[in-house]
């Protein structure tokens, strides 16, 4: 059952950002990054972090999707397409089809080493994921946490002073 | 589930994000395949957190959320500005840094 | 440590007036130089007076050069070497401070030669009162850089500017050689400490070590002595090195008096004899010095025979008498050496002031031939001009320069050197006679040019004065140290110093020593006489006849034996063609070919990888994936 659901998700999250990435329109492309994001976050859910999916359908989905809509119908520019020169776009599939060839080749051959963190199943249940994911974000990196908040407000701050008329 | 298969899907997801970034003209849809790749980057954290036991990779996630808003508001910002300027967002036709 | 008051004192006043010359003291810059040379004078004389007394002092002031463990103190060392050293320093320098007042007055960089004899005299004090090598060297470049800055004192003149490059590029050549001979000290005793360097059981140590240079066996002593009296070829003007020291003239003559003739150009002897547990052992060494000082002092003596600038006759006379200390030191006999340096220091510092008196009144013409009868003129100096004659001459009986020359030539002869023994016996025949000629020539007979003649007058007090102050120790300094003969004051005291070794090693009986006293003193009253006849009785033919039959000698001895020309054509010429030939034929064409051949490769790379910089993000961005793979696919491989 769990890996059905796992290629499902895998297969539409792989179709709707190949699509997205052909479209045309930026509309569309938008539209298919939606579905990317949500099958996505169909994938965290299944990693056992509801949080981190409920925020990737909270943010992603809503809020800078939503700007980048904003955006492409605020300007509507013109219809591009793909860069001109055919040997470039070649080469830029190719390239990337290298390096997915060869971390998938790394993969075939690897295996996990590591020490395992405080996370045990056990407690995993008994507290719930975001109950775990409070406690470590506002300990541990309590202070990233800090500075993370000012990065958005110099981003809002940037952006309103870029975009503003003058 | 193993953990090599997020990995791959994760592998995958990149490079289709890494072409776009490569192929497209159009910034916007430039942008949009850089949150894809940083999407494929959550899912690869998220992995390793469930197989490590560790709830820092979940915490990173969402650092590079908040990273990926800034950038978006930011850099969409730009581009309306460069439109304003520009009359264009072609990134065939920006090229400030030409040598 | 009230000694170090002896080196504050000038370096307070070189500061002084130094910082505030130009702008403000201006013309009062005497007071300050004299009162710090005033302080060091009476400084040294308590402190000479306490060495006497047998208080010597080596301290360490405070550690300077820490490396590794190698440990080099700032240090103060008076022992009877040095205290006759600062006195004959101090004494000097106060006399020539007080003559420039009246030599300088009206010399527009009046502050700027005080500063400068500040410095020298600070300079000197640092190479005579350091405990160790290092100090010595410092004192040593400094002194050779005050000796520059004096020499072209008046540097708008080019013969000035050019005797003073000639001065420190001569000097530079011999340094080279000390430096080698202080870094053998340094390898060889782990230190540049005096202390260390003459402990007599390290010397012993060392003594048995040998090089083979070009096939013969030099020992590490020899070696080492043999740097250092580079440096001492250089500085006392010795032959080949000699070159500079007439050049020097050229600078103002308290200058030549202080510097070039009684303290900087000793700084060989003093070195040489301060290293005398070393050169002691080093009898290679101490053969060659022998043999450069008799050659030197003959060179000096000859040249000295036929010249007419006054200044210059007794800067060749300086050289020879350079020449007679530093064979004196390779003899062994370093008391005697520093003996004479001492008297020597008196009389020709006393003949310098005395020349640039008649400078003074000659309106600074130096040619004796056109001066003659000026002793009814310049009473004063011509009377202290004669004592310093009769002192150099070795020839007048209880003067200083009898006793100290004759000790010279009574030890080289005991030591064996008969030959230089000879020769420097006759170079003080010599000497007597040219320096009684420039004697006659100058007060004596009948003035030749009549206008400078009428114009002349004797000088004035701040002149005067230190002339007569220093003709007293050119009279008395011999009797007062040197009696009894081989066993005065100077030698108890020196023994000290150079205890078991020199004078101790050889003895003449007392009767071969007044032979030999008697035998040098005829040959100077016969030098003497000969010059009278020459320049007094018939001053018009006899000369000129002499000069005619000597033909080709004269003419050599006339033009320095050619030395100028010699290295002119043999070692300056080659040197400014190879120098040509590497800035116009190397420099230029293959130098400069490298350096633009790096341009034009920069150029071309960039001409053509400008185009990789094509302004557009995917061009950037793919050249980054392409670096992945290349970095991915190492991965792989590796």
């Amino acid at each position: 059952m769990e890996q059905v659901i796992f290629y499902i998700l895998a297969f539409v999250a792989i179709v709707s950002s190949l699509f997205m990435i052909t479209r045309n329109s930026p509309v569309h492309s938008a539209l298919w990054m939606l579905l990317t994001f949500f099958a996505v976050a169909g994938i965290f859910v299944q990693l056992d972090a509801e949080f981190v999916a409920a925020i990737q359908v909270l943010v992603y989905a809503g809020a800078i999707l939503v700007l980048y809509l904003f955006v492409v119908m605020l300007l509507n520019p013109k219809s591009h397409g793909f860069i001109k020169v055919p040997f470039r776009y070649v080469i830029g599939v190719v390239a990337s089809i290298i390096i997915v060839f060869q971390v998938l080749m790394t993969l075939k051959s690897s295996e996990v080493i590591g020490k395992l963190g405080w996370v045990t199943p056990q407690l995993a249940q008994e507290l719930g994921n975001v109950k775990m994911f409070g406690k470590e974000l506002f300990t541990t990196y309590l202070v990233p946490f800090e500075i993370a908040s000012i990065l958005l407000l110099i981003a809002m701050i940037g952006a309103i002073v870029l975009a503003k008329k003058d | 589930m193993t953990l090599q298969h997020y990995l791959a899907l994760s592998a995958i997801i990149f490079g289709i994000g890494m072409t776009g970034v490569l192929v497209r003209r159009n910034l916007i849809v430039m942008f949009m395949s850089l949150e894809l790749m940083l999407n494929a980057v959550n899912i690869n954290l998220a992995a390793f957190s469930k197989y490590l036991h560790a709830m820092n990779g979940q915490v990173f996630i969402v650092f590079v959320m908040a990273v990926a808003a800034a950038e978006a508001a930011v850099g969409l910002a730009l581009i309306i500005t460069l439109f304003k300027n520009k009359e264009t967002i072609n990134a065939d036709e920006v090229n400030f840094f030409k040598g | 440590m009230i000694e170090l008051l002896i080196l504050l004192a000038p370096l307070a006043a070189l500061l002084i007036n130094g910082i505030f010359g130009r702008l403000y003291i201006k013309n009062n810059a005497h007071y300050i130089a004299i009162a710090g040379v005033l302080v060091s004078l009476l400084v040294s004389l308590i402190t000479f007076v306490r060495v006497m007394g047998g208080h010597t002092v080596d301290t360490v002031v405070y550690e300077w050069v820490l490396a590794g463990d190698i440990k080099i103190p700032f240090g103060i060392l008076v022992d009877q070497l040095t205290a006759y050293m600062l006195v004959v320093v101090t004494f000097v320098s106060t006399m020539v401070h007080i003559y420039s007042i009246g030599y300088m007055h009206d010399d527009p960089g009046y502050w700027r030669f005080f500063t400068y004899l500040s410095i020298f005299t600070f300079s000197m004090l640092v190479l005579v009162l350091g405990n160790n090598f290092l100090m010595l060297f410092v004192g040593w470049e400094l002194v050779g850089l005050s000796s520059y800055l004096l020499i072209g004192f008046w540097y708008e003149k080019k013969s000035a500017a050019d005797a003073n490059k000639k001065a420190f590029v001569v000097n530079r050549i011999g340094d080279f050689g000390f430096y080698v001979g202080l870094l053998l000290v340094l390898v060889t005793f782990r230190s540049l400490n005096y202390s260390d360097a003459f402990n007599h059981e390290a010397i012993v140590h060392v003594k048995e070590a040998t090089f083979k240079v070009f096939g013969a066996n030099l020992s590490l002593l020899d070696l080492m002595t043999f740097g250092l009296f580079c440096g001492a070829i250089g500085k006392s003007a010795q032959f080949p090195l000699h070159v500079w020291l007439p050049d020097a003239m050229e600078g103002p003559t308290p200058v030549s008096a202080l510097i070039h003739a009684a303290t900087m150009v000793t700084a060989g002897v003093y070195m040489v004899a301060r290293c005398n547990p070393l050169f002691a052992e080093a009898h290679i060494t101490s053969n060659i010095v022998v043999y450069i000082g008799m050659f030197t002092a003959l060179l000096g003596a000859t040249i000295g025979l036929t010249q007419f600038d006054l200044k210059r006759i007794l800067a060749y006379s300086t050289v020879s008498q350079l020449g007679y200390m530093i064979m004196a030191t390779g003899a062994g006999a370093y008391i005697a050496a520093i003996f004479h340096l001492f008297t020597h220091a008196f009389f020709k510092g006393l003949l310098f002031l005395g020349s640039g008196s008649v400078m003074h009144a000659m309106e600074n013409d130096l040619d004796v031939r056109k001066m003659g009868g000026l002793k009814a003129k310049m009473p004063i100096t011509r009377w202290t001009y004669l004592i310093g004659c009769m002192a150099i001459s070795g020839a007048v009986p209880l003067m200083s320069g009898w006793f100290s020359k004759d000790e010279i030539l009574a030890m080289t002869f005991a030591s064996g050197h008969y030959f230089p023994w000879f020769v420097t016996a006759v170079v003080g025949g010599m000497t007597a006679f040219y320096m009684f000629r420039s004697y006659f020539l100058v007060f004596e007979g009948t003035p030749r040019d009549k206008h400078k003649f009428d114009h002349a007058h004797e000088s004035p007090l701040t002149m005067t004065v230190p002339l007569i102050l220093l003709s007293i120790p050119a009279i008395f300094a011999g009797l007062v140290f040197g009696l009894p003969l081989e066993n005065g004051i100077i030698h108890k005291m020196l023994s000290h110093v150079v205890a078991g070794h020199g004078e101790g090693g050889h003895h003449l009986s007392h009767a071969t020593t007044y032979g030999l006293m008697a035998l040098s003193t005829v040959i100077g009253i016969i030098g003497i006489y000969i010059a009278y006849v020459f320049y007094v009785q018939k001053p018009d033919v006899l000369p000129a006849k002499t000069a005619k039959a000597a033909g080709p000698i004269y003419k050599l001895f006339y033009n320095k034996w050619y030395f100028d020309e010699i290295y002119q054509a043999f070692i300056i010429n080659p040197l400014v063609m190879i120098s040509k030939f590497l800035w116009k034929g190397f420099d230029a064409n293959v130098i400069d070919f490298i350096v633009n051949a790096f341009g034009w490769v920069a150029k071309f790379l960039g001409s053509v990888l400008r185009h990789l910089q094509t302004g557009r993000i995917q061009t950037y961005i793919f050249s980054m994936v392409v670096g992945v793979i290349l970095l991915l696919t190492i991965f792989y491989i590796g």
